[in-house]
């Protein structure tokens, strides 16, 4: 037998008592029976039964869940992995009420209103029997009744000052696929947030931070100097003697330095250390000790600041010549002395 | 205590500090060794100005009496490494925590998020905190020593008993296999002054020097703000007016 | 009344024939909002014609907050960027405005939970059409505090550490840490606000869905009104939702500010470390909070034309209140001081004089002012009380009272401690003054935007309590709920 949904809109809360009452009269059962209203309205007023709801239990299982999840953190992590802090115990008691207590509150609070949600399959999907006016102040009687009675529940209605009558075949209030459906998105999205958090918080994806102080500014004792030395610095090539002057020959040895440096050599230096620098000068007999044979290994093995700084400031019995030869004149007798090399 | 493996081998030391206040001459040249030892930043004059100097060693300095009459009194300040060290429980990520083996408190740069309470529960204010990226301009990088870590913006930073020399000298007793000497461990600070003011040591161990000099001493010895129950390591030796001299 | 009357709404029933008694009720129906019932339609369009038509000025003010959000923005990423180096925080003073704007806000958000959860579980019958507003007062405000702990970090984007989650290299935050506690706290608070706040606007959703006629905002209303129909089984279940918020939230509320004052109590910071922190900031919690709810009142009812719903009595209401807390604050203030006044340690004598002689005297001084000579002297009259720009008055006296408090505890507290080398002095810099704009804009464009969607005012709880007016009055039987008005 078709069912059919008959819908009353009462001005008052005494009609609309009198019309559930009637209904219940004609043997239609009380849980076919539901009232909508756009202000709560007690039970009693209306002559029905308080509707039961487990949400007052379902708030008793949030506060279990929070205080689980306080106990586990407060309990679990310094246990698992120690850390003192200011001579307090690694489980200390004041914190740990405060904490146990928040936590206990949130889960209560939520998983009420979860519960809330839930209880009521809210969002709701579907085509519910429903007329605006509810909210407006009237009292919607929705009556589900087989096809005898509902043209009884009509008349009953008409007759007891209902301000409007309603009869459509039976539907379902609530599309119960359709508010899996959602639930199951949300699961979804809940899971994802789930596996996709651990990924980062794991280091399995890493995001290199720029003040994760990884990157140092000091040198490591591995490490070479990062920067070229600056003037005036003492050269790791070889020590300076003569300020200003640089550690290593600053003339390349080109045929113009070297002609120059022939010239002046020729000049100034072969007397004593002879013409191919080998020590046999024509003065050479009257010093002790003897000058220098240049081309051996003791004099090229010198660095060429060393070279220059005999030049310029003479050896034992040697004279220093800076007086004679200007500075890029010293650098070509350099040039020139290292090309007598055997 | 921070869980390695080796805390269990080794013995648990007792780090403590001695100042001799009637021997510094408030020459601040432990200042400068902390600074080039730990990496401590300079900052510019307006910073300065602002009180946001950083200096994990400082002198503080009270001026007593009128011109003429006008002095000095100065007491050479850094972290005191407390037993029950308020700056601790106070940190919500386990940046300043204890180290149960050393009995020092520790500063962890990369965990700490800079909410400064510690700074706030500090009786001694002996923490700096950056409020700017640390500068080092070239070359003064080349200077910075690489066992320290370099800071960066917003974390807390201080004193750590120069915890890097500790650690140094602990990993070269353990590798060659024999105890860790006194003279092996020697803070910057302490290795700088020249009247040797500062001394450093382990208290726990009976024939340390600085278990002599605490011994020696207890006439003349006190701890800073010891009614606040932070257990300080650090002693402080009076001296000058306010024990008989000068 | 005669017995062909019981029928007639209250809004039809005719007055007394006796002139003095039809005087007397008249009266009464003008000052009681719950002997005073109007057809519901007319009821919710009051509430709801305000969000679909809006002043050009509504739009330039909305404008002008939206860029103090933005500056808030800005600012707060240039520090990010720069360092919180060009705030005028030093060394000893680590913590100042940034901080006390974190507990002004948190604090004002507190009398929207006494209003909406005490007052209810006291059923103090004239909180009826003040709840929500009172209830966005703490939702947005603590939205707004919410902030100010990220802003003050020195690295704000590893902010993160605080949260306690599985990681993988075992590290959790320190339940030790009174700051932990407060995350927790505040978490608790703000979303549970949230929800309760949710769960007590749904009924008006549905009032307002069914009401709506523009496309877009009546798709909005049926999506946030879940599908409410208004049945037995939904209003149950409603109903337990709201009492298990309620006598839950009172607790949390509570021990909010509490927690928030254990944030200087736990410090050995002299003017800091006192044992009546916690009821001192709770109750100067529902000070500033009351003061701050009268002034969204005012303007509520003024620029969203709602005096049906919030009258005299609700001032006066609100006023009494303040005044019983102002009284309360001065009670915690005075122990407060009492203390370090008796015991002389030099650390609490330095504090007592930089506050009474020294660089804190005038805020010290304007402080007391607001909070105690202000509301003293005008609210124990009922006429001064209930007159609105004097109320207001006192109100917005209090607020920058309350707020002077925190600054005084937090900035200028700090610049004196155990060692006289470390003393230091705050000065305030520009961006803590724009983040500070920012924050009371972002207070102000939350509720403009709510102002543009949702109805401020609770009708169907304000039907509720008419309904039981009438049913205390008249019985069972006589409550007629009808509609049209005809």
């Amino acid at each position: 037998m078709a069912n059919y949904l008959v819908l009353g809109l009462f001005e008052e809360v005494s009609s609309a008592a009198a019309a559930i009452e009637g209904v219940r009269r004609i043997g239609v059962p009380d849980n076919r029976v539901s009232v909508m209203s756009g202000t709560p309205i007690r039970s009693k007023l209306l002559g029905r039964r308080p509707a039961r709801n487990w949400l007052g239990l379902m708030s008793l299982l949030g506060a279990l869940l929070g205080l689980g999840a306080a106990v586990t953190l407060l309990v679990g992590a310094p246990l698992l992995y120690p850390m003192y802090q200011g001579g307090q115990p690694l489980i200390p008691i004041p914190p740990s009420i405060i904490i146990t207590f928040e936590l206990t509150m949130m889960g209560t609070m939520w998983v009420t209103f979860g519960g809330f949600w839930l209880l009521n399959r809210f969002p709701r999907f579907g085509r519910p029997v429903y007329d605006p006016r509810i909210t407006a102040g009237m009292i919607g009687v929705l009556v589900e009744a087989d096809e005898g009675r509902a043209g009884r529940v009509v008349d009953l209605f008409k007759n007891g000052n209902a301000a409007d009558v309603q009869r459509v075949g039976a539907r379902p209030q609530i599309d119960n696929r359709a508010w899996g459906r959602w639930l199951a998105v949300v699961g979804v999205l809940l899971g994802l947030v789930l596996i996709i958090a651990p990924l980062f918080v794991y280091d399995v994806i890493r995001i290199p931070f720029g003040t994760q102080m990884d990157d140092q500014a000091s040198v490591p004792y591995d490490g070479g100097p990062r920067l070229a030395a600056p003037a005036n610095s003492v050269p790791i090539q070889g020590p300076v003697f003569v300020s200003d002057q640089p550690a290593t020959q600053p003339v390349p040895a080109n045929p113009n330095s070297l002609q120059r440096g022939q010239v002046l050599f020729d000049i100034n230096c072969a007397l004593c250390h002879g013409p191919k620098g080998d020590g046999n000068g024509r003065l050479s007999g009257f010093f002790t000790p003897k000058p220098f044979d240049l081309t051996g290994a003791p004099v090229q093995a010198l660095s060429d600041q060393q070279i220059f700084t005999v030049i310029s400031k003479g050896f034992g019995v040697m004279p220093p010549l800076h007086e004679n030869l200007d500075v890029e004149q010293r650098w070509d007798v350099v040039d020139w002395v290292r090309n007598l090399k055997k | 205590m921070v869980n390695d493996q080796t805390s269990q081998t080794l013995p648990e030391h007792k780090w403590t500090m001695v100042v001799d206040l009637d021997r510094c001459t408030g020459c601040s040249a432990c200042v400068v060794a902390c600074h080039a030892e730990n990496n401590v930043p300079i900052v510019n004059e307006d910073q300065v100005w602002r009180g946001r100097s950083i200096h994990w060693i400082h002198l503080q300095r009270y001026w007593e009496g009128d011109y003429p009459q006008k002095q000095a009194r100065f007491i050479p300040t850094m972290c005191q490494q407390c037993a029950k060290a308020p700056c601790e429980p106070v940190c919500p990520v386990y940046a300043s925590l204890h180290s149960t083996r050393q009995n020092l408190n520790l500063q962890v740069y990369n965990r700490c998020v800079g909410t400064r309470y510690c700074e706030n529960n500090d009786p001694y204010k002996v923490r700096f905190f950056n409020f700017y990226p640390p500068r080092f301009d070239p070359p003064l990088e080349q200077q910075l020593n690489p066992d320290v870590t370099v800071r960066s913006l917003g974390v807390m930073e201080k004193c750590t008993f120069c915890l890097q020399r500790i650690n140094r000298a602990e990993q070269a007793a353990l590798s060659e296999g024999r105890a860790l000497r006194m003279d092996e461990v020697i803070p910057a600070c302490v290795q700088t002054c020249p009247p040797s003011a500062l001394m450093f040591g382990d208290a726990n161990d009976p024939n340390s020097p600085i278990r002599q000099v605490i011994n020696g001493n207890r006439y003349r010895s006190f701890r800073l703000l010891e009614s606040l129950g932070t257990e300080p390591a650090v002693v402080y030796l009076k001296g000058g007016e306010a024990h008989g001299g000068q | 009344m005669a017995a062909n009357e019981a029928h007639l709404p209250v809004w039809k029933r005719p007055l007394p024939e006796d002139p003095r008694l039809a005087r007397q009720a008249q009266q009464l129906r003008e000052e009681h909002l719950n002997l005073d019932p109007r057809p519901p339609d007319e009821m919710m369009e009051t509430v709801m014609r305000p969000t679909t038509r809006a002043p050009l000025a509504f739009w330039l003010i909305w404008l002008l907050l939206g860029g103090g959000v933005l500056t808030l923005g800005i600012v707060w990423l240039i520090q990010m960027i720069g360092g919180i180096g060009i705030v005028g925080i030093s060394r000893p003073v680590m913590w100042a405005v940034y901080i006390a704007n974190f507990v002004y806000f948190i604090g004002i958000g507190h009398a929207g939970t006494f209003i909406s959860a005490a007052f209810r579980a006291l059923k103090i019958s004239w909180r009826g059409p003040i709840s929500r507003a009172a209830e966005l007062v703490t939702v947005f405000g603590l939205t707004t505090a919410a902030l100010f702990p990220l802003i003050h970090l020195g690295r704000t984007w590893k902010g993160y550490y605080l949260i306690p989650y599985p990681n993988g290299r075992g590290l959790w935050p320190s339940f030790h840490s009174p700051l932990v506690w407060d995350l927790i706290a505040i978490t608790t608070y703000l979303t549970c606000s949230t929800l309760f706040a949710y769960l007590s606007i749904l009924p008006d959703v549905a009032m307002a869905r069914d009401r709506a006629t523009i496309p877009w905002r009546r798709r909005f209303l049926e999506v946030f009104s879940l599908g409410f129909s208004g049945t037995e089984g939904q209003w149950a279940t409603l109903n337990t939702a709201l009492n298990v918020f309620t006598y839950a939230l009172i607790p949390v509320m509570f021990s909010v500010h509490t927690i928030v004052s254990w944030d200087f109590a736990m410090a050995l910071q002299p003017g800091w470390h006192s044992t009546v922190f916690g009821p001192y900031f709770v109750v100067g919690a529902l000070f500033s909070g009351a003061a701050a709810v009268i002034i969204v009142l005012a303007l509520v009812r003024k620029f969203m034309h709602l005096e049906y719903f919030i009258r005299k009595e609700h001032f006066n209401g609100m006023g009494l209140f303040l005044l019983i807390l102002s009284l309360t604050w001065a009670y915690f203030f005075f122990n407060d001081y009492l203390a370090p006044w008796y015991g002389k340690a030099p650390a609490d004598v330095a504090l007592s004089m930089r506050f009474e002689r020294g660089l804190g005297a005038p805020y010290w001084y304007l402080m007391l002012f607001a909070n105690i000579v202000v509301p003293w002297s005008i609210l124990w009259n009922r006429r001064w009380r209930t007159s609105l720009p004097l109320l207001l008055t006192v109100a917005v006296f209090v607020n920058v009272g309350m707020y002077l408090e925190r600054i005084n505890i937090v900035a200028i507290g700090l610049g004196i401690n155990e060692l006289p080398f470390d003393w230091g002095v705050y000065r305030l810099q520009l961006p803590e003054t724009l983040i500070t704009i920012g924050a009371f804009s972002l207070l102000g464009f939350l509720f403009f935007l709510f102002s543009r969607l949702l109805p401020i005012i609770p009708v169907w709880e304000v039907q509720e309590g008419q309904q039981e007016e009438e049913l205390r009055h008249e019985g069972a039987g006589m409550v007629v709920t009808r509609g049209t008005g005809e």
